[in-house]
């Protein structure tokens, strides 16, 4: 990221001026307080929206480049967990965590099999036929992870992944990232939560009104 | 956390993925395009009887001519008249007309004896009165017609309904343009409706659709995946909408005392292609109008 910004018509310097790399195979926090661009960052990186200024590359691509179906071929290599879940709610457990498998073109046989494993990884095993709207947080928001990393995602980007769950879950939930981020998955995690930051050591990305205040130990450019 | 299984690509591994469902707003669609569909089904049908009506009276006027001739006057029998002999003479040979009759007195009488009772007296008796047809197939010219007819019966007046045939064809422009306009508002509703719909659908669904674009689906299949969903709803809408219409439009037929044989038998087929093509025309036009607005807001938006 090369001294993007970005401007939203009813909110101009979203974003000023943030240049910062995430290296291949980190972990990542990005911190601030309510409105201080953290979602705007994730939404940059999962090029939900483009920036204003600057320059944004994804996997070495220059996204200015890309066509709209380039972007999808770029985003198939992205897993995104949002605060809010976004479960589809007419499909079961089985069917949300399988859909980006289905949607980015990647079915395979043994597909089904892979679900239910993945299922139990996140301790939903005896679940995969029941409606989101049957489970807790906690368990909405693992099946979120679970169709964040079905397509074995490069990068995994999760806004306030612990925001709506109590702390032992998001601990767990946690630590499900961090084993992912061990098999080489670059993970980047929105959060304003200071317990969560005490508790894993990682660098941090800080954010204060639309400008990187603080890198931490992220290597970001300055 | 589990590896994935590799192994050969095949193509649809599970059931159809129907991601969007008659959430919300778009539960009104099936509504709003069974309604425009009645009534689109229901008006072009009636305006189709009419506009039948009308050709059929004017296939009439256009076919029947009559012709009067002035007798002399103390003749006891018009039918010996010089004139009218000479004015028959000349129908005869002319091509293209049929069924030559000179009308009797009384007939006559009925005819234009109320229309020219002033002027008629010893001098002025009553003029013979010839009717006839035209066949379809040959072209006769009134102005030859007339020019021939006044030298051989001067005064003669040929009457080829031109008043009427002009009024009724005037009234058959009026119905078709009055029923084209109706059928353009109503499919204009019918995109207006669709647009609306789905502008609000995806407002709702803009979650979801992030969603499918964060898991690498192309436009191509958030676009598939909507029109599917508008496609299922304006079947089942525009089907019960023609559906009913073409019931209720029958109902009024058969109901109707005096129903014509041949207007039924000619109607009936054409009332099931009519709700055909409407009911195709507006799936077509919900589907269409889904794809621009739905292509036109992703990019808008995402």
């Amino acid at each position: 990221m090369d001294q993007i910004s970005v401007d939203f018509p009813a909110r101009l310097g979203v974003l000023q001026d943030v240049s910062l790399r995430v290296p291949s195979g980190g972990f990542r926090f990005v911190t601030g307080a309510s409105g201080a661009g953290k979602t705007t960052l994730l939404r940059l990186m999962f090029l939900g929206i483009q920036p204003s200024q600057g320059r944004l590359e994804v996997f070495g691509r220059d996204t200015r480049k890309l066509s709209r179906d380039q972007k999808a071929l770029v985003r198939s290599r992205l897993g995104v967990v949002f605060q809010d879940f976004r479960l589809i709610d007419h499909l079961s457990v089985y069917d949300n965590v399988a859909l980006p498998l289905r949607v980015s073109g990647k079915a395979r046989k043994g597909d089904r099999d892979y679900v239910h494993e993945l299922l139990h990884w996140v301790g939903l095993g005896e679940h995969a036929d029941v409606r989101p709207e049957q489970l807790s947080g906690g368990q909405k928001q693992r099946v979120a992870i679970a169709r964040a990393v079905i397509n074995r995602p490069n990068l995994l980007l999760a806004d306030e992944p612990t925001g709506n769950v109590d702390d032992g879950i998001g601990i767990k939930l946690m630590r499900l990232l961090e084993e992912l981020n061990k098999l080489g998955t670059t993970v980047v995690v929105a959060t304003h939560s200071a317990a969560l930051l005490e508790r894993f050591d990682y660098p941090a990305i800080h954010l204060e009104g639309g400008r990187v205040k603080a890198a931490g130990q992220s290597g970001a450019a300055p | 956390m589990p590896e994935a299984k590799s192994g050969v690509h095949h193509a649809a591994p599970h059931e159809p993925l129907l991601i969007f469902r008659g959430q919300a707003v778009a539960r009104l669609l099936p509504v709003l395009l069974g309604l425009m569909s009645l009534l689109a089904v229901f008006f072009v049908l009636q305006s189709m009887q009419r506009l039948f009506v009308i050709q059929s009276a004017l296939r009439v006027a256009d076919g029947e001519l009559t012709v009067i001739v002035p007798t002399a006057p103390g003749l006891p029998d018009t039918t010996e008249d010089p004139a009218l002999r000479r004015a028959l003479d000349v129908l005869e040979a002319t091509v293209g007309l049929t069924r030559i009759r000179t009308l009797d007195e009384a007939a006559t009488r009925r005819l234009i004896g109320d229309t020219l009772k002033a002027g008629l007296g010893a001098q002025v008796p009553l003029p013979a009165v010839i009717t006839l047809g035209r066949t379809p197939r040959v072209e006769v010219s009134m102005t030859e017609l007339r020019r021939v007819l006044e030298r051989a019966a001067p005064g003669s007046v040929l009457d080829d309904n031109a008043a009427l045939r002009s009024q009724l064809s005037a009234q058959r422009l009026a119905e078709a343009g009055s029923t084209a306009a109706l059928l353009a508002v109503l499919l204009l509703v019918v995109s207006a409706t669709t647009v609306l719909t789905i502008s609000q659908s995806m407002d709702l669904q803009a979650p979801v659709i992030e969603v499918l674009l964060m898991s690498g689906a192309p436009d191509r299949l958030i676009i598939r995946q909507f029109t599917g969903f508008v496609w299922r709803l304006a079947l089942l809408g525009a089907g019960l909408g023609a559906g009913t219409g073409c019931g209720l439009q029958l109902l009024l037929w058969l109901r109707s005392p005096a129903s014509d044989p041949a207007l039924t038998a000619t109607l009936l087929p054409a009332l099931v292609l009519v709700a055909v093509i409407i009911f195709a025309l507006i799936v077509l036009l919900a589907t269409v109008t889904t794809r621009w607005r739905v292509t036109g807001k992703l990019r808008q938006s995402f």
